[in-house]
């Protein structure tokens, strides 16, 4: 099981050279199994570059599948999509994957960002590809080639969002990348739901007040991240969605921090890191 | 008049180090007209963002005017992070073509749409107010400041805008396919119209007529920012997808009398030894003529 972290960014993408190390795309994460299953996590810019890089294998030639996870409906998770290429190829196969108790419709959420007004392809049936649109329920699991998926929705500020559990040989990942804690330390359903995981990969703006998102001496925030994954005992943290103010120096220091903090709580097993585009970790 | 390019990109912004130079975000041009004139603005695509940061400082009465040449993604997507909008010393007035069954304050309000994005219009404490003006019209925005406009051809129409202020003019054209094979409206085109074939003589003409009122926008302009995403290849293969390749741009300079068309738009995997080689391509093009001709970049600015 390999991970890509291919958009690491939250709110909206930073192009310019304080970006370049840790990356400006808006969020979205490749798993990609030996057996051949890909899996995005959510569609941000990110998921374009994957795109691009994905057209020297059979999703180049309309003879691939994919499959893709939305965690929720903003910008920064879906603004990628139209720039798929994979997906305006007839013959590609391509799953998105939503879950039915969230209101949130895969299909709806990526439809209504291709209206005619705001996309030259004016809707997804315009797209070449044959894209369906599982549900999945937070009670089962789902499986996804060899990995076996789950989801469970989180609590975030305006709207719903889901966290994602995949596994498979290698190890269990779950990804997390937008939650909104009331109390980090006693959400237990959350907790339980990342135990036994080999990594989390975890949102980094849990306690920010919406009203902020557009300050410009914001700074994310580990706190929460460290407590759940310290808690529910995954062996590897990667922090993600980063704000469009962080500057590679300023995550620099955030990881420091972070680390600093863990071993303050007594997380001493727990490893820390943070998600940096093109970045790969084979489980 | 002053142009400064705050995201030069077309399509998708584009981080990463092979974009630093050009710059990755999507379209914004300011044109500052002086300190105590209002601020214009073409487009809100991500370059807005750092835009809005910069206009926040000020904390004297802002009077900005934010022209929209048409919604697709790229022109609007930065809207949400423009800081002046929550800020009650602005005053913002929104412009565009009038589209039947799309006001410009909807399309503005599903930018913002809850689904999308957690601040709200309720959160705005700029004076808003909108404009949408009919094909080929032209208006004031202050005092000696006249705004020009013309249709482009592009999927779902999008529009020029001129500036006149103090014998200074420039325009800003983009996103536009050469008045050549096909017309681009509201119909969605599959696949590419073969470019070798001959034109349909009505769709000939009606392309004419568009250019020429182009032609006629960009008359005498100082500088026209351009539509340049394509190479010519890139265009006969793509004709409706609605851009343009530098050899066109410079066409419309020949005709209208630019003296300097400025590269915009540009592609999102282009990196920037690309577009040094584009530019270089285009530079040796246009040495034929009296066009002088350059690539927007990011952080730029062009004093007229």
């Amino acid at each position: 099981m390999h991970i890509t972290f291919w958009g690491v960014r939250g709110f909206i993408p930073v192009p310019g050279a304080q970006s370049v190390r840790y990356g400006g795309n808006t969020i979205c994460v490749g798993i990609e199994c030996d057996d051949g299953t890909r899996l995005a996590l959510d569609a941000g810019t990110g998921l374009s570059v994957w795109g691009r890089k994905l057209l020297g294998t059979d999703l180049g030639k309309g003879k691939g599948e994919f499959n893709l996870v939305i965690t929720h409906s903003h910008y920064d998770h879906v603004q990628g999509f139209s720039f798929f290429i994979p997906a305006l190829i007839p013959g590609n196969k391509i799953r998105v994957f939503g879950m039915d108790e969230t209101n949130l419709s895969a299909e709806d959420i990526l439809e209504s960002q291709m209206t005619p007004i705001f996309s030259p392809m004016q809707t997804l049936k315009n797209f070449g590809s044959i894209i369906t649109y599982p549900q999945l329920s937070s009670s089962g699991t789902e499986p996804v080639g060899s990995m076996e998926l789950s989801l469970i929705d989180v609590p975030h500020a305006t709207s719903r969002a889901l966290a994602v559990k995949m596994k498979a040989e290698g190890g269990t990942v779950v990804y997390a990348p937008d939650v909104v804690y009331e109390n980090a330390p006693s959400c237990e359903r959350l907790i339980n739901f990342y135990r036994g995981a080999d990594v989390l990969i975890h949102d980094s703006t849990s306690t920010v007040h919406y009203n902020d998102i557009l300050s410009s001496d914001f700074s994310n925030d580990y706190h929460d991240a460290v407590t759940v994954a310290g808690k529910a005992g995954v062996k590897r943290l990667f922090l993600i969605h980063y704000h469009q103010e962080m500057t590679d120096d300023n995550l620099d220091s955030l990881l420091e921090d972070a680390r600093t903090y863990a071993r303050e709580q007594g997380y001493l097993d727990l490893h820390i890191s943070l998600a940096q585009e093109g970045y790969t970790l084979s489980l | 008049m002053k142009l400064v390019f705050w995201g030069v990109r077309g399509s998708i912004p584009v981080p990463g180090p092979h974009t630093v130079r050009y710059g990755g975000n999507t379209s914004c041009v300011q044109v500052e007209l002086g300190p105590s004139e209002p601020i214009l603005i073409f487009d809100a695509g991500t370059g807005i963002r750092e835009l809005g940061q910069a206009l926040s400082a000020r904390t004297d009465s802002l009077d900005i005017h934010i022209f929209i040449t048409h919604a697709h993604w790229d022109h609007i997507q930065g809207l949400p992070f423009f800081d002046p909008l929550f800020k009650s010393n602005c005053s913002i007035t929104f412009y565009s073509l009038k589209r039947r069954g799309h006001a410009l304050s909807d399309v503005v309000n599903s930018v913002i749409e809850t689904r999308y994005f957690p601040l709200s219009r309720a959160d705005w404490e700029a004076r808003i107010r909108f404009v949408e003006f009919e094909n080929e019209e032209s208006f004031s925005v202050g005092s000696g400041i006249s705004v020009s406009t013309s249709r482009l051809n592009h999927p779902w129409i999008a529009n020029a805008y001129r500036v006149d202020y103090q014998n200074k003019s420039m325009v800003y054209a983009t996103d536009t396919a050469p008045f050549e094979h096909v017309i681009l409206d509201w119909d969605f085109i599959s696949r590419a119209p073969d470019v070798s074939q001959p034109v349909d003589p009505q769709i000939k003409e009606q392309l004419q007529v568009m250019r020429h009122n182009l032609i006629s926008l960009c008359k005498d302009a100082d500088v026209l920012i351009y539509d340049t995403m394509f190479t010519d290849e890139q265009y006969a293969r793509n004709p409706h997808w609605g851009h343009s390749a530098p050899s066109h741009a410079l066409a419309v300079c020949e005709e209208s009398g630019v003296r300097h068309l400025v590269m915009f738009h540009h592609a999102p995997e282009r990196s920037d030894e690309e577009m040094d080689i584009l530019v270089a391509d285009a530079v040796e093009l246009a040495s034929k003529t009296n066009v002088k001709i350059s690539a927007a970049q990011e952080g730029h600015s062009i004093l007229l």
